[in-house]
């Protein structure tokens, strides 16, 4: 039911301007399945599609709409620090792709797992993102919101899951058997040695 | 057939122990059908002792049953005797308790064959609890022996024929008495003189005692062990002169005698207004002879006249679990055992269900308290504890001891503090009062019982010693918490763990329990947990409060055991001692049954965030049909566990589980419109509720614009109305807006502001509707 409201809010923004093709947000990666372990933070790119010819699309924020009693979501895109992301018609380019950046704080947002969280814990949800459409280039030295704002906050929502798990046995041996290792063998050489 | 035990199932089916019988279990040794038995061991003594189960609920009182079961002795075994007896609990019994052989007293049983025990038997309709044991008769040594094919069939049901659920309605809008007639020689007029609603009702007048009026039979239509919702709605008549107290009440005859109980209480009628008199479930908890139940209606005094109408008598159905929901101890596996406090009620069926689904650990409410089990000195009665003790053993439930020493003198013989003074002859005497109260209930129970409230509530940090100076105190000082701790340590198996349990350790009392804590550490006396109790209100403590409390405590005491151990969360502010939700036939309203939810949904989250540190969480009851808050403060409807008076899940239960059921879950905000002039431009909020449930009470609490780019500038913002902006309950898949009028003059075209819109709703769903690179 929730799609579908966000279904209609997207064909009314598209009807104002007669487009045939949609507006499309895909999550990186695009299944929205990440895998984070706990107290530790996890997030999502994005790849912003406007097809359109006559109007610019703006990224404004998320959203995630699930249970966060495992952790908690922080919105990278309504951060006052966030870039202004316009898909459009030239000069802007109709696709936008922004990977996950925890340390700019880029891309769609981050899950910020609990410390707690169980391992193999699945948190599951929808990220809503949300939008705004123009019929002049937010960049245009001559644009104006009072007459080019279309629609001033549409919605987009994709499924995302989000899988606690902790480091694999073999990247644990790379991050602690392999310099234990590389201690013992340095220590055999020394024996040796003697 | 009403029960059957054949225990191919490879369980006990919830056969305990009875008596010192070891307990049994189930052995595919023996069967007298299929493959299966249950196997028991007599107590040393050989007889009187074997397997058995709670009939509570089960048998129902006046009727009449045929219970057999076959009984086999284990190879070796010398032939002796046998029996089925149900051990009854009844007041008309010498004592409260009756043991009613079931057949013939002695059967003969041997090693080479299956004998059968049992035959007819009429349950009392006094009983309060009904517990069927098998035993041997004769011998005087320990023998073993098998179980199998326990039927429990109904020969013929309470007296009054069959049960009739289809209820009464009386209206009297058909110029009829509908059924009513009169107790005592009033006469009963239907008229269009008056009505609550319609054109007619019932007029009673000339009455010739306060218990004259209008009676209706209740024959079959209210069935013992049945509940009824019930409602009329009263007047008094033309001729009254004053206000009047009136009540519904039930007369039942069982073979001779008649008998009188209030049905819904005095109620007071002020003249000229109809008012409801009803209540929303009633226990029909007596057998009658046929035809010989009526509902009438009385007054306390007087014999004014007074009118009905719109009399309602319905039938409620017996509750049945919801088997289709998360069980709650098994979505917490990962974090620590969740458990319940009990009495003997839940222990069979259907809150037994209830309670084995969603539970994996138990604490006697009330049957472990010094009064319970030593009500005079040295004479210890474990019945009751005993019978909870075994159905946790039979469910792999966690058992948890409430309580050996309870600081305030509650639930507390006077004979435990002697003389009450602090002279050394009685300190001697409360010292062995403890120590011998504490020897024999710890022994009793030895490992079956995981952890003991050793001392409950001494914390009060009013006093500056930060202890309660109680009754125990008062005698021995504080050396009474020494003293007890060190005889449940002397005397617990080794592994018990030792508690100090109180309530507000989230709040004002935490200090306070550092430092005795402390002070117990420092003099070596032995301890090893913290119980916070956590009776919690709709409005305190705040989640945050238990999360700082067990991290201080875990920081301070590394090791130190710590559970939340009596949590519930009550419906009314910690401040309010008088409201009743329940008055005048209401109920909790919805609203705050979600707001509970979310609170319970932020309480569960904090607690989620102390894994490793929690080892228990366990609620004080687990459905609203039995709770303590129901009677404190004050007499009243309260709501607060998961599951409610039926049973069913509850917006707490979802709060705890999943929080993605609860009413409102799905809330989100849209920018609906821009439009207007910059001077004046118009932005207009809107929340839309997800499909769950109404999204009760939401507001929007603030409105900020942060500018991001662009010249300089100070847009001006004027809300609807001062803040909170109400939205109001917004149905499922609703939406509701609200306006905010900003003067953007000054800021260029280009300027660009991040929005924070924090809103609120069931006053624990919050959040922030934020959009960054917002133009004007």
């Amino acid at each position: 039911m929730k799609r579908m409201t966000l279904a209609v809010l997207g064909a009314a923004a598209f009807a104002v301007c007669a487009q045939a093709d949609p507006v499309t947000i895909t999550l990186l990666p695009a299944s929205g399945e990440i895998v984070g372990q706990p107290g530790q933070p996890i997030g999502w790119g994005f790849t912003l599609t406007n097809p359109s010819p006559d109007d610019w699309v703006v990224l404004t924020g998320s959203e995630f709409l699930g249970s966060q009693v495992y952790g908690t979501y922080v919105d990278y895109l309504s951060l006052a620090s966030a870039p202004l992301y316009v898909a459009g018609p030239a000069p802007e380019s109709s696709t936008v792709t922004q990977a996950w950046d925890p340390n700019l704080l880029l891309g769609v947002g981050a899950f910020d797992v609990n410390a707690t969280t169980p391992t193999d814990t699945d948190i599951s949800g929808n990220i809503v993102i949300h939008y705004s459409v123009f019929s002049q280039d937010p960049n245009d030295p001559n644009f104006d919101p009072d007459t080019a704002t279309l629609v001033p906050d549409a919605t987009i929502s994709t499924s995302a899951m989000i899988t606690v798990t902790t480091p694999e046995p073999s990247l644990l041996a790379s991050l602690i058997g392999l310099p234990l290792l590389l201690l013992g063998f340095a220590r055999w050489r020394h024996r040796l040695a003697r | 057939m009403v029960a059957q035990y054949d225990f191919e199932d490879g369980t006990t089916q919830g056969w305990g122990s009875f008596n010192g019988a070891s307990t049994p279990f189930n052995s595919t040794a023996a069967a007298n059908t299929g493959t299966h038995s249950l196997l028991t061991s007599t107590n040393s003594g050989g007889a009187s002792s074997g397997p058995s189960i709670s009939l509570n609920g089960v048998l129902r009182p006046g009727a009449s049953y045929q219970i057999t079961g076959y009984v086999m002795l284990t190879a070796g075994e010398s032939p002796t005797s046998a029996n089925f007896t149900i051990k009854r609990s009844d007041p008309s019994c010498s004592g409260g308790t009756c043991f009613d052989t079931i057949g013939a007293f002695q059967v003969p049983v041997s090693a080479s064959g299956w004998a059968q025990i049992g035959g007819s038997y009429t349950v009392s309709t006094t009983e309060t609890a009904l517990l069927l044991y098998a035993q041997l008769v004769g011998p005087s040594t320990q023998q073993s022996f098998y179980l199998d094919s326990v039927v429990i069939n109904q020969i013929s049901p309470p007296p009054g024929g069959p049960q009739d659920n289809s209820g009464i309605t009386a209206n009297f809008e058909d110029g009829a008495l509908d059924g009513w007639s009169s107790r005592a020689g009033s006469t009963l007029t239907n008229t269009a003189q008056d009505a609550h609603t319609g054109l007619r009702s019932l007029l009673v007048t000339g009455r010739k005692a306060a218990f004259d009026g209008p009676q209706i039979s209740v024959n079959n239509k209210m069935y013992n062990g049945s509940q009824y919702s019930i409602s009329v709605w009263v007047k008094l008549g033309p001729s009254a002169i004053q206000a009047d107290t009136i009540r519904v009440s039930l007369q039942v005859t069982l073979a001779g005698t008649t008998s009188f109980h209030t049905v819904i209480g005095n109620t007071q009628i002020p003249l000229g207004t109809w008012v409801n008199l009803s209540i929303p479930k009633y226990n029909m908890a007596f057998a009658y002879d046929p035809g010989q139940a009526f509902l009438y209606v009385e007054s306390n005094s007087g014999t004014q006249d007074f009118s009905i109408d719109d009399f309602q008598l319905t039938f409620i159905p017996p509750p049945q679990i919801q088997t289709n929901i998360p069980s709650i101890f098994q979505t917490f596996s990962a974090y620590f055992p969740v458990g319940a406090e009990i009495d003997s009620s839940d222990i069979s069926g259907v809150h037994a269900q209830l309670l084995t689904k969603h539970f994996n650990s138990v604490v006697s409410g009330n049957d472990m308290k010094w009064s319970s089990v030593e009500p005079t000195k040295g004479n210890f009665t474990f019945t009751a504890a005993d019978a909870q003790v075994s159905f946790a053993q039979d469910n792999h439930l966690l058992f948890r001891g409430h309580n050996l020493v309870w600081a305030n003198g509650s639930q507390t013989p006077s004979y435990a503090f002697g003389d009450g003074t602090n002279s050394p002859a009685n300190q001697a005497v409360v010292t062995a009062n403890i120590q011998e109260h504490i020897q024999n209930e710890v022994t009793h129970f030895g490992n079956k019982v995981y952890a003991w409230d050793v001392v409950n509530e001494p914390i009060d940090p009013s006093q500056p010693d930060c202890l309660a100076h109680g009754p125990f105190y008062n005698v021995l000082g504080k050396s009474y918490i020494d003293i007890a701790l060190q005889a449940a340590r002397q005397f617990a198996p080794p592994g018990t763990q030792l508690f100090i349990n109180d309530y507000n350790t989230d709040s004002n009392k935490l200090s306070c329990l550092v430092t005795v804590l402390q002070d117990l550490q420092n003099r070596s006396i032995p301890f090893d947990g913290v119980g916070h109790q956590e009776h919690n209100h709709i409005d305190f403590p705040s989640p945050a409060g238990i999360v700082n409390a067990v991290n201080t405590i875990a920081n301070l005491f590394p090791g130190l055991h710590q559970e939340i151990t009596e949590l519930d969360v009550s419906v009314y502010r910690a401040s309010d001692n008088t409201s009743n939700y329940g008055a005048n036939g209401g109920t909790v309203p919805p609203a705050i049954l979600a707001e509970q939810g979310w609170l319970y949904e932020q309480f569960f989250t904090g607690l989620r965030q102390l894994r490793g540190k929690l080892d228990a969480v366990t609620f004080w009851g687990f459905a609203d049909d039995d709770t303590w808050l129901d009677s404190f403060p004050i007499n009243r409807l309260d709501m607060p566990l998961p599951f409610d008076t039926g049973l069913q899940a509850k917006p707490a239960y979802w709060g705890i589980v999943d929080p993605t059921q609860l009413p409102g879950f799905g809330l989100s905000f849209t920018i609906a419109s821009k439009a207007g002039p910059q001077n004046a431009r118009v932005w207009t909020i809107q929340a839309t509720n997800g499909n769950v449930d109404t999204a009760y009470a939401t507001q929007i609490l603030g409105f900020t614009l942060t500018q991001v780019a662009g010249a300089a500038c100070t847009p001006v913002i004027t809300p609807p109305s001062s803040y909170p902006v109400l939205l109001g309950d917004i149905p499922v898949n609703g939406s509701a807006n609200a306006s905010f009028t900003i003067d953007f003059t000054g800021c260029a075209s280009l300027a660009r502001f991040a929005m924070s819109v924090p809103w609120r709703s069931a006053t624990y769903d919050t959040g922030t509707f934020a959009l960054g690179n917002q133009f004007r």
